[in-house]
């Protein structure tokens, strides 16, 4: 005698198979796919349950902290609504595990007005556009340690205003960045003092991004801080529009370096 | 435009070696290397635990010191050293917080 016991049960769609084990052993419940389709639509229940409940159906705009600690990864992060915060504090912050790329698809910042900590110690490797032009302070720890080697742009206020500069903590630590690019002018003063593996494409960028100070009273003010091996990098690769190295750019438009 | 450079003798940071950069023959900025053996520091590196609105530190900041080339204005107040240049033989600070190109410190 067989230990399975199959069945069918009817409905008025579609009958159900069903294979029963007496052993205790569940084997498949039900067949013909409905257990299937059952845990796969508790599974995405249980996935809207959470994600309606975390992101205010969609409609949360603090996300201060919202992802803090070493708590989350590639599988659990996995947002349902994209996020727009107002308040972006924290965001990230200590986020190690989460590496895959934040794309513009999952978060949109240009109503964000706080970059306090976002992507501190962050782990994804690649980070989309980066709209802060509703910002007025100081971009203090905002890209501290983090892991990405790529950040598509980072998008300034059109005149960065006398109070909107980035600090040393700003990139502190970001060892393994190769790409990043800016639309807007730095206005203050940047470093990049960790990140030697900067290419040519994106060290250029900076440099053309530096407010022009030649000649006012805030000449020789502010400095742009690059490793050397960048400075090298870019001097070969990439010709200076003035005198023989792009340090000579720089100090042309009235910035230290 | 032709870049040229002056020795400066004597130096006016100890333990360092100073050159004047000049810009089609003006005088533009001073460029400051720290001796073989000692690294300078520059308060351009040091990071503080918090910073104000106006993005001043505020705490007490941990020092960076770095082995490369440094700039600043042909208008730097060395009397008074708003950036805090000094050399110091690198064994007497700690590696990691020394920046070059081996070396990129995370001091946070």
């Amino acid at each position: 005698m067989s230990d399975i016991i199959e069945m069918q049960i009817l409905t008025d769609d579609n009958p159900i198979d069903m294979a029963v084990d007496f052993d205790g052993e569940f084997l498949s419940g039900v067949t013909g796919g409905e257990y299937e389709r059952g845990y796969d639509d508790g599974t995405q229940k249980a996935y809207n349950d959470f994600w309606d409940t975390y992101q205010h159906n969609g409609e949360r705009t603090s996300y201060a902290y919202a992802f803090y600690g070493d708590n989350w990864n590639d599988t659990t992060f996995n947002p349902k609504y994209k996020m727009q915060p107002v308040n972006a504090n924290g965001m990230f912050d200590g986020c190690k595990s989460v590496t895959k790329p934040l794309t513009n698809d999952m978060v949109d910042f240009s109503l964000c007005n706080s970059f306090y900590q976002v992507f501190r110690d962050f782990g994804s490797r690649e980070l989309g556009v980066i709209d802060t032009r509703k910002y007025v302070g100081v971009y203090s720890y905002t890209f501290s340690k983090c892991l990405a080697e790529k950040i598509e742009k980072i998008i300034l206020p059109d005149m960065v205003s006398k109070n909107t500069k980035f600090n040393n903590t700003t990139f502190d630590g970001v060892r393994n960045l190769i790409y990043i690019r800016f639309e807007g002018i730095i206005g203050k003063g940047i470093s990049l003092a960790s990140s030697t593996k900067l290419d040519s494409g994106s060290a250029e960028n900076i440099l053309l991004s530096l407010n022009d100070y030649k000649g006012t009273s805030e000449e020789y003010s502010y400095t742009v801080t690059l490793p050397n091996a960048v400075w090298e990098r870019l001097n070969a690769e990439i010709p200076s529009p003035v005198g023989d190295s792009w340090q000579a750019y720089a100090v042309n438009k009235g910035w230290n370096t | 435009m032709v870049v040229t450079y002056e020795d400066l003798t004597p130096t006016l940071i100890p333990n360092t070696t100073m050159q004047k950069m000049y810009l089609d023959g003006v005088f533009k900025v001073y460029r400051i290397t720290a001796n073989e053996g000692y690294v300078l520091h520059d308060s351009e590196y040091d990071i503080y635990p918090e910073y104000d609105e106006e993005g001043n530190g505020i705490g007490e900041p941990v020092l960076g010191y770095t082995q490369m080339t440094r700039t600043c204005g042909y208008n730097y107040d060395f009397a008074a050293n708003p950036r805090e240049f000094y050399a110091v033989p690198e064994s007497e600070v700690p590696t990691d917080s020394i920046y070059s190109d081996t070396n990129s410190p995370e001091i946070m």
